[in-house]
């Protein structure tokens, strides 16, 4: 088994010893109706209305979507429009909170007792991947055994990207919600093998996992060199299992389902309580926090800006969603954490290195997981060559970033490997 | 389609290559004219370096008529006194060298004049120098008969420490300068083979007069 | 608050730059640099400097006339003059060292868009067209230390022009190297400056490689075909090493088959590349009208880069390949 390429990282994984605490309820939140991969949703509140805590607000029709709840209590100010990170607009709901957080009294714990009531409970709880891409969970789950039976279940706790530690924070804190989380998948899901993936910088999180699972014959737990990016889904099927999740594939193709670390322990605690997805965990870190760096619970909804001033990170000058290298930049302090934010970083510079030319050194392609060839696909770019870009299996590309954090002259090569994506046409 | 990208595009400059060179030599071929037996512009001009004059000379005949050859001369030129003759040797380049070796009266060498040089540009051609071409004046046949074996011998290569290295070189001269009856060449850097191809030249005009028993008539 | 600077990930890029590389580079050169200034003496550092210096304003000016941004600090016509310089006699006159500076700069470089974009290697190219230019000045070499005999000018052969010397002894025949292997490996014989001296060639190669500027591909390739080629034309292991050590081929495979730009990007591109390179210089060495073929080898082997890129491709993970042949041959 060759290993794949990929890219030795500072960790700076600062706040691991940091404990999740709850962050202070802020004055009001903004809900944005997509969060996740798929469909947004449509508010089902207006202005006016008063709201509690996993109350409904947002769901749609569409299977590949996700309903989304309150996180507050407290009265709907306003339903706007709201420019997502990725440049797309949607709905977003205003909440001023009444500081009550009364929980809506119709959330039951589910019954689940089938594939189908697991599956039922997962959308109803507005899960979608806690790792950062926000695929439904319920889509995820709602594979069809028949043609792609899965024998094995992997849990990502790579935690690959520097800084992030709210995934070592889940392992440490609640052990045991994982543990169930993945026995309840299991279970209903017909899946008789599960593998846990933990980077070996995270030596205390993986002899805590082993020995919690030293008697549940049907949970290993994998140990992953600490490299970039070993948490993404093919690398990590890859790795754990040495299976290829070939183009246009998915892993269940492969008999594999990779499901986040938070992700599964929550569809244990909403199978005991019944609260939806509601808050989350975020690592708040980088170098332009000055106090309060850690981790912590966060209402879906609250302004970034609450958490700057709660880190005092006045000279912030680039603020990400997630992780270094496939964060998204914030264009304004006021956006809210969503779903699918696993890390709120705040640095005081912001600028790269200046681009030079390509000196065709190859690192990119040294350093590409995948072995593609972003030099090449640049050139192809440039000249607009579709038919090459094809051949180049530009689509593979997962926007990982190797190739642009390695390159000595400081070519944009991830970005523009999405700039080409965009240029072939969707079958 | 593996053919038709990869191979087929290096394939056609390939040919079209080939066919480019068999034009040149067809056309080369059809405007060839034929220069045996008359004394050409260069081999007057060698003459005239060798000697000073070329208006005298004949090339020797057979008795039918044809132009008289010897093992590696293609003519031979003499003015009743003087012959030269005219050689095509080997250097770098197979044929590389068209030279005309003159001799005096006693048979040995007056000049040699290089007509035409096909060796490599600034290596090979550094044969034309004078003071490599002076040395061959005044060599006569009994010099260049050949006293070692002159095959090569499958020798085993070895190192040696400098002191063996210098011994080695100091007896080599010293059996150079005891045989004085043979002549060495001092052959020019970074064109051995071209002046081995002079020197065969010139050993070739020599051996071809001894043959002549007496030089011309 | 507000001017947030945003931009698309990855947010974090290597400490590494091509300033950084080409000071490697330079690094990994100088202690060739110095064994030849210190075996060839005050013109050959007069060389070095004229070839950087003159290599350098060349850059700055073509760029400054084609209105292009300045690249002087990216430190790659350093590189260039130093390679050149490396690969010129000692007693090169000044102003050939000018013209073929200006010959890699500008016309291999400049002219095809700058560094990164050149067809040849610049040092190789022009070395090349110095040597069919004024081949004189250009195969005169001057024995070591030469420069310590005030009285006259001592040139001598290199190892690539020295004749073996024959003696038989014990009824056996032996065939010994003009220079020893101590020399050889210490470079204190005849040739270019900077090709000599093969313990600091070989220790710049390594430390290129340790710090992962080159690949070892290459070099290994290179040097391997040539030895194994040699060795079974030869059959004799000390001529094989002689013509390792001889002439330009460490230099050629450590430092110029390795360049970035004019050389194959994957690792099985670097492999052929450098068997290319080995196989051409056996044959120029051995049967061609030039004694030394190592410039020709890789200059040869550049203009086969792009058809090489083009055949080793990599196989991107999980890719699905044979998607049209499958259609259009596979049914017949």
């Amino acid at each position: 088994m060759n290993k794949l390429n990929g890219i030795h990282l500072a960790h700076n994984k600062g706040t691991k010893k940091c404990e999740t605490v709850d962050f202070p309820l802020p004055k009001s939140v903004i809900i944005p109706m997509s969060q996740h991969m798929g469909a947004p949703c449509d508010s089902l509140v207006k202005k006016g209305d008063e709201v509690t805590v996993g109350q409904k607000i947002g769901d749609s029709g569409a299977f590949m979507s996700a309903p989304i709840h309150s996180s507050v209590s407290g009265k709907v100010t306003d339903v706007t429009d709201y420019l997502l990170p990725n440049g797309s607009v949607c709905k977003a709901v205003v909440i001023e909170t009444d500081g009550n957080q009364t929980v809506c009294p119709d959330l039951r714990a589910p019954i689940i007792n089938d594939r189908q009531s697991l599956i039922a409970a997962v959308r109803d709880c507005g899960l979608t991947g806690l790792g950062g891409a926000g695929f439904p969970t319920h889509v995820k789950l709602n594979y069809d055994p028949a043609k792609t039976p899965v024998d094995t279940l992997v849990i990502n706790a790579a935690e690959c990207e520097p800084y992030i530690t709210s995934d070592y924070r889940e392992i440490m804190e609640n052990p045991n919600d994982i543990i169930e989380g993945i026995l309840l998948v299991q279970k209903y899901m017909g899946i008789p093998m599960c593998k846990v993936c933990i980077e070996n910088n995270k030596p205390d999180a993986i002899e805590l996992m082993q020995k919690k699972t030293a008697e549940i014959g049907s949970i290993d737990i994998v140990t992953l060199p600490s490299e970039y990016p070993q948490g993404a889904e093919k690398v990590i099927v890859y790795s754990a299992m040495g299976r290829i999740v070939a183009e246009g594939e998915l892993p269940s193709h492969q008999g594999v389902m990779v499901m986040n670390v938070s992700t599964v322990s929550h569809i244990y605690r909403y199978s005991q309580d019944g609260i939806p997805l509601v808050k989350r965990r975020i690592t708040f870190d980088g170098d332009a926090v000055t106090e309060n760096k850690g981790n912590y619970f966060v209402p879906i909804g609250t302004r970034v800006s609450e958490l700057l001033a709660h880190g005092k990170a006045e000279d912030a000058k680039k603020i990400l969603y997630g992780g270094p290298m496939m964060g998204m930049c914030l264009y304004d302090t006021e956006q809210p954490i969503t779903k699918t934010t696993n890390a709120i970083l705040a640095f005081r510079k912001g600028e790269l290195p200046q681009t030079t030319a390509c000196i065709r050194c190859g690192r990119c392609v040294r350093t590409c997981p995948f072995g593609l060839m972003p030099l090449m696909i640049e050139k192809a770019y440039n000249a607009k060559d579709v038919e090459e870009l094809k051949k180049l299996k530009v689509m593979l590309c997962m926007n990982c970033g190797c190739c642009s954090y390695a390159c000595p002259a400081h070519r944009p090569l991830a970005e523009i490997n999405q700039l080409a994506k965009s240029l072939i046409p969707r079958k | 389609m593996f053919f038709k990208e990869k191979i087929k595009p290096p394939l056609v400059l390939t040919l079209i290559c080939l066919i480019t060179c068999g034009l040149l030599v067809a056309a080369y071929e059809a405007t060839y004219v034929d220069t045996t037996g008359i004394i050409t512009d260069k081999l007057q001009t060698g003459l005239t370096e060798v000697y000073g004059h070329f208006e005298d000379f004949e090339m020797l005949l057979n008795d039918d008529g044809t132009v008289r050859t010897y093992d590696g001369v293609t003519s031979i030129l003499s003015d009743g006194k003087y012959t030269a003759f005219e050689i095509t040797a080997d250097g770098y380049s197979k044929g590389g060298l068209h030279v005309l070796v003159g001799l005096d009266e006693n048979g040995t060498v007056k000049g040699v004049s290089i007509m035409t040089i096909g060796e490599t540009p600034g290596l090979g051609t550094k044969v034309q120098n004078t003071d490599f071409l002076n040395q061959f004046s005044g060599v006569t046949y009994e010099q260049t008969i050949e006293t070692d074996s002159g095959e090569p011998v499958k020798a085993k290569s070895v190192w040696g420490s400098r002191a063996e290295i210098q011994s080695l070189k100091r007896e080599q001269e010293l059996t150079d300068t005891n045989s004085s009856v043979n002549f060495t060449l001092d052959t020019v850097t970074g064109a051995t083979f071209s002046s081995k191809g002079m020197y065969d030249a010139v050993k070739t005009a020599l051996a071809a007069y001894n043959q002549m028993e007496g030089g011309a008539e | 608050m507000n001017g947030l600077f945003v931009s698309p990930s990855p947010h974090r890029a290597t400490s590494m730059s091509t300033a950084r590389i080409m000071l490697l580079v330079i690094i990994a050169l100088l202690p060739s640099a110095v064994a030849g200034c210190v075996f060839f003496g005050p013109s050959a550092a007069a060389v070095f400097a004229v070839c950087v210096i003159s290599c350098v304003v060349f850059e700055a000016l073509s760029r400054k006339i084609m209105k292009r941004e300045q690249t002087v600090s990216d430190l790659s016509a350093v590189v260039t003059g130093l390679l050149l310089g490396m690969n010129l006699p000692a007693t090169t006159p000044l102003y050939i060292a000018v013209i073929g500076s200006f010959i890699a700069i500008v016309i291999v470089k400049q002219l095809f868009g700058g560094i990164g974009q050149n067809f040849a290697n610049p040092a190789i190219a022009a070395r090349v067209v110095l040597m069919l230019s004024f081949a004189d000045s250009m195969t005169t070499w001057v024995v070591p230390y030469w420069y310590t005999d005030v009285v006259d000018v001592t040139t001598g052969a290199t190892p690539l022009t020295a004749s073996w010397l024959n003696y038989s002894e014990g009824g056996a025949e032996y065939k010994m190297a003009p220079f020893t292997l101590g020399e050889m490996l210490w470079g204190e014989t005849g040739g270019c400056i900077g090709e000599t001296c093969a313990i600091a060639l070989i220790a710049g190669g390594i430390f290129l490689i340790i710090t992962k500027i080159i690949s070892a591909a290459t070099p290994v390739a290179f040097i391997g075909s040539f030895a194994l080629l040699t060795f079974i034309y030869t059959g004799s292991a000390v001529e094989t090493v002689y013509g390792i050590l001889a002439g330009g081929l460490l230099i050629g495979a450590f430092f110029m088959a390795t360049d970035y730009a004019t050389t194959p990007v994957t690792t099985k591109g670097k492999i052929i590349f450098g068997i290319g390179c080995g196989l051409m210089t056996f044959i120029i060495r051995n049967f061609g009208s030039f004694p030394e073929g190592v410039s020709f080898a890789i200059l040869l082997m550049n203009l086969l880069t792009p058809y090489i890129d083009k055949l080793t491709l990599t196989k991107p993970f999980g890719a699905k390949m044979p998607e049209k042949p499958a259609k259009s041959e596979g049914k017949e």
